[in-house]
C-alpha cells in the first residue's frame, strides 16, 4: 500500500504575532517548530502500515523551507521519500488545493492527515483533499489496519463521549488521524542526522496548474481573547503557596 | 436580503445538543438582519420527539431528513444526505458546530458547493454587508477577527458555548420531511461496528470541586497523591485527553469537547498545558487554578490563579492545608 503523510511544521509558541501586508497570513516570531502533534500519530500509523503491506511511504507538506525540519522527522521515521510544496500561503482552503493538485500526480493508495493543525485550528485541509480528489474520507481515527481485501483499509474512529465506531473503508482513501493511545516514537539524534542528508522534492506553486487563487479570506485583527488575562501568580514557598490557594479556595465554597 | 439561513442541527443521547440552540440563536439575529428565512435541518432516526423540541425555536422551517438506517451515525451518509438538502434548500449560510460532526461535513459541503468554509468561530456579524467572523487560533490564545471574500454557500462552524443559547420564543416553525433513500447510495465505508465505552458509576459533571490531572504529572504512579488532594478536597479525580489516552485514568474522567465538559466550583489544572479542546470544556468552572512548571503553558490564560512549579513541591502542602479547611468546616 503506497501511502502519503501530509504534516505540518507549526510553532511550539509564539511572540509578537502581525498580520501580513496583503492580509492573509499570521507572521509571528516561533518560539521553537515542531511537528503538529496530531500529524505525528498519522506518520508513525502510516509508515507502519505502509511496512507491513510492502509498500512505500511519502511525507509530504506545504510550507516554507523551515517546515522541511517535519519531512527530516518523517525520514528519519524510515518515510521512503519527501515532498515540500513551496508556498507563503496558509489558509486551508488553499493548502488543500495545493496539496491535492501535488498527490494527485503521485501513485497513492492512501493519504492521511492529522485531525487539526494547533495553529490555524481549522480542521479543514484533510476532509478538503479527500472532496478535491474524490476519494471517501474518515475522521478522528485511532487506529487503522488492512481490511478484509486488498483494496480497504479497516480504521477505528471516535465519535466522541466515549464511542468509536470500526469501518472497512475502500482505497483510495483518506484519513484524518486524531492523537491516541500509543504515542509516536522519538527519533534518534544520530538517524535524525542521516535523515537531514537524504533529498527532498520540492514543487514550485507554478509547477502545479492552479490558478491564481484569491484568498477566500481577509485578516483584519489578531488580539488576546478578553477572558484570557494571564493568571494571579502565587509566589513563596510551596508551604506559602498551599496556603495562599487555599485561602481563594475557602472564598468560593 | 442575502440569501436564506440554514442550521445543521446536532443531537447527543437523544435530545438536541447544546450547541443547537447556540447556532439558532446567532442565525435569528442574522436571519433577522437580513430579512431572510431561517431554517434547521435534523438528520436521524425517530426524530418526532425532537421535532417537537425545534418546533419552540426561532426557526421558520424545520427540515427533517428521517429514516431508521440513520440509527448508526455514518459519516458518509450523513453528509451526503446534508448535501442534497443544502443543494434544495440553497441557502446563503450555513452554521454548524466545530464538532466532529462538523469538522466532517463542512470541509466537504464547502468542497461540493464551490462555496466557502470558515471554521472554529467564536462569532459572526454583518459588517458593511459582508461576513465577518471570530476565530480561535494558536490553541486559543489568540483570536482573529477575518471578513468573508470567498464564493457563497458560506459555511460557518463554532466552537462549542462560545455564543450565548437562544431563549426560546415558542415560534410556529414548518416542518418539511426530506427523502431519503439510503438503498440508493453507493457507499465508499461501511460501519462493522459501533462501540461505547464504559462511563462507570462516576460522573465528573456534578463534582463541585475537580483535582485534574494532565501529562505533565509524569506517570500513573502520581495519580495516588492527587487522589489523596480529591479525597481531602471531597472532590473528584478528573484528567485532560492524554491521561485517559495512556490508560492512567478511565475515559469518565476525561474533560475535554469530545468528552465532558465540566465548570465545578474550583478547577485544580495540575501539570494541564492547556489545549484548547481541553480549555473549551472547563472554562466555566468558577475558579480555575493552574499548576505547571511550563510558564508560557496556556493554561495560565484561562486560570485565575498559576502557581509556577514542581507540582510536587506544592501537591502535600496543598493536601494538609485541605484537611485542615475539611476540619474547621
Amino acid at each position: 500500500m503506497n501511502i502519503i503523510v501530509c504534516t505540518k511544521a507549526v510553532p511550539g509558541f509564539i511572540n509578537n504575532p502581525e498580520i501580513s501586508e496583503n492580509q492573509e497570513r499570521i507572521d509571528y516570531e516561533a518560539g521553537s517548530i515542531v511537528i503538529n502533534e496530531s500529524d505525528d500519530y498519522a506518520l508513525e500509523a502510516g509508515i507502519k502500515l505502509a511496512k507491513k503491506t510492502g509498500g512505500q511511504a511519502t511525507v509530504i507538506t506545504a510550507g516554507s523551507l523551515s517546515s522541511q525540519k517535519v519531512l527530516q522527522a518523517g525520514l528519519g521515521k524510515d518515510a521512503d521519500s519527501a515532498i515540500r510544496v513551496d508556498t507563503y500561503w496558509t489558509d486551508p482552503h488553499r493548502i488543500a488545493r495545493m496539496l491535492s493538485e501535488a498527490i494527485g500526480k503521485q501513485d497513492y493508495d492512501l493519504i492521511l492527515t492529522g485531525v487539526e493543525s494547533s495553529d490555524n485550528m481549522a480542521a479543514q485541509v484533510g476532509v478538503s483533499i479527500a472532496e478535491m480528489l474524490d476519494i471517501p474520507f474518515a475522521y478522528a481515527v485511532l487506529e487503522i489496519a488492512p481490511g478484509k481485501t486488498e483494496n480497504t483499509v479497516r480504521i477505528t474512529k471516535e465519535l466522541g463521549f466515549g464511542k468509536t465506531q470500526v469501518e472497512e473503508i475502500d482505497l483510495p482513501a483518506l484519513v484524518c488521524f486524531q492523537t491516541g493511545t500509543e504515542p509516536p516514537s522519538f527519533v534518534p539524534v544520530r538517524k535524525m542526522m542521516m535523515a537531514q542528508r537524504k533529498p527532498i522534492k520540492t514543487i514550485a506553486a507554478t509547477d502545479l496548474e492552479l490558478a491564481v487563487q484569491p484568498a477566500f479570506i481577509k485578516i483584519l485583527d489578531v488580539f488576546t481573547p478578553k477572558k484570557m488575562s494571564l493568571a494571579e501568580i502565587i509566589e513563596g514557598t510551596p508551604k506559602e503557596q498551599a496556603a495562599a490557594v487555599m485561602l481563594k479556595v475557602r472564598e468560593v465554597l | 436580503m442575502q440569501g436564506k439561513i440554514l442550521v445543521l442541527a446536532e443531537q447527543k443521547d437523544g435530545e438536541i445538543d447544546n450547541i443547537t440552540w447556540e447556532l439558532l440563536g446567532k442565525g435569528r439575529a442574522i436571519a433577522d438582519q437580513w430579512e431572510s428565512p431561517l431554517a434547521v435541518l435534523i438528520v436521524g432516526a425517530e426524530l418526532s420527539p425532537l421535532v417537537e423540541t425545534l418546533k419552540a425555536s426561532s426557526a421558520d422551517l424545520i427540515l427533517v431528513a428521517q429514516n431508521a438506517s440513520l440509527k448508526d451515525y455514518n459519516a458518509e451518509l450523513y453528509t451526503s444526505i446534508i448535501a442534497d438538502a443544502v443543494k434544495s434548500y440553497n441557502p446563503g449560510l450555513v452554521l454548524m458546530g466545530y464538532t466532529y460532526k462538523g469538522m466532517e461535513a463542512g470541509p466537504a459541503l464547502s468542497i461540493r458547493m464551490g462555496g466557502t468554509m470558515v471554521s472554529h468561530c467564536t462569532d459572526l456579524a454583518v459588517e458593511d454587508s459582508k461576513l465577518v467572523a471570530v476565530r480561535s487560533i494558536f490553541g486559543g490564545t489568540l483570536l482573529s477577527k477575518i471578513r468573508i471574500e470567498g464564493p457563497s454557500p458560506h459555511f460557518v462552524s463554532f466552537e462549542k458555548g462560545s455564543l450565548p443559547r437562544e431563549n426560546l420564543p415558542c415560534g410556529n416553525a414548518k416542518i418539511e420531511s426530506i427523502t431519503v433513500d439510503p438503498e440508493g447510495w453507493r457507499l465508499r465505508s461501511r460501519i462493522i461496528e459501533t462501540l461505547k465505552a464504559d462511563k462507570g458509576d462516576i460522573d465528573i459533571t456534578k463534582a463541585k470541586i475537580l483535582v485534574s490531572v494532565g501529562r505533565g504529572v509524569g506517570g500513573p504512579d502520581k495519580i495516588p497523591m492527587l487522589r489523596q488532594l480529591a479525597d481531602a478536597l471531597c472532590g473528584e479525580l478528573s484528567c485532560s485527553r492524554p491521561v485517559a489516552d495512556m490508560g492512567w485514568l478511565p475515559f469518565a474522567h476525561q474533560v475535554g469537547i469530545s468528552a465532558n465538559t465540566v465548570a465545578p466550583d474550583v478547577y485544580f489544572a495540575c501539570g494541564i498545558s492547556g489545549a484548547s479542546q481541553h480549555v473549551t470544556a472547563m472554562r466555566d468552572s468558577t475558579m480555575i487554578i493552574a499548576i505547571n512548571k511550563d510558564p508560557n503553558a496556556p493554561i495560565f490564560r484561562v486560570a485565575d490563579y498559576g502557581i509556577v512549579g514542581d507540582l510536587f513541591d506544592v501537591i502535600p502542602h496543598l493536601i494538609e492545608e485541605a484537611k485542615s479547611l475539611a476540619r474547621g468546616r
